[in-house]
């Protein structure tokens, strides 16, 4: 069946996040691990980077069906996006609560922050995979 | 909802109505597409307000559209 606008541009946030975050955090990995080097600024230039190529993947997609991205989003839609961030939000509290339970272990506020990130980047990826889940399933 | 399900007539009144399009049909109620067919599917059951826009596209009561079917048990 063919895809609608909002489940392409699921498709399209599900897999830039795995292409721009997944190296990054193999490398914080591999950091944390104390093989390697993670500069500072690579995590706020990352995040621009993903927006930005968010922007433009999604015009380029907007450009070939205008009436489908002009359109607000249906209840059936709304109601997909209401159910993968009701289920993103438990993993971002998971992930709120370890970032907060590693504090006690001597974590640096580099570490912690690295915590904090993967939490977001885990809950938008696990958003993203039950939105296209719903919209594969009819809902 | 557990043991029950709601059929739909749409896809039978579609083609009475000229072999109308999914397409037509969703760009008639405001929803897309893929809605209208994941509705003619049974796979998602419409707010009262969309069922009533489609009785109202096809001019016929809503309960010759949507039917409540107990499931056997």
């Amino acid at each position: 069946m063919e895809m609608s606008f909002r489940e392409k541009s699921a498709w399209i946030s599900f897999v830039l996040i795995v292409l721009v975050f997944g190296p990054y955090f193999w490398l914080v990995g591999r950091s944390l691990a104390g093989a390697g080097h993670v500069h500072g600024g690579t995590q706020f230039a990352l995040i621009a980077l993903f927006f930005a190529l968010e922007v433009v993947v999604h015009v380029a997609i907007a450009v070939r069906s205008p009436r489908d991205a002009r359109a607000p989003k249906d209840e059936r839609e709304v109601l997909i996006d209401l159910k993968a961030t009701r289920t993103a939000f438990y993993v971002l509290f998971a992930g709120t609560l370890i970032s907060i339970f590693t504090m006690h272990f001597r974590v640096t506020v580099w570490m912690l922050s690295q915590f904090v990130l993967f939490s977001i980047v885990v809950a938008e990826l696990v958003k993203f995979a039950r939105q296209i889940t719903l919209f594969r399933r009819g809902l | 909802m557990a043991g029950c399900a709601i059929r739909n007539s749409i896809r039978e009144l579609r083609f009475n109505h000229s072999e109308m399009t999914q397409q037509e049909l969703a760009d008639l109620i405001g929803v897309t597409r893929q809605t209208v067919n994941a509705i003619e599917l049974g796979k998602y059951s419409p707010s009262l307000e969309v069922a009533f826009q489609i009785a109202a596209v096809f001019k016929v009561p809503l309960d010759q559209v949507f039917q409540y079917e107990k499931a056997k048990r």
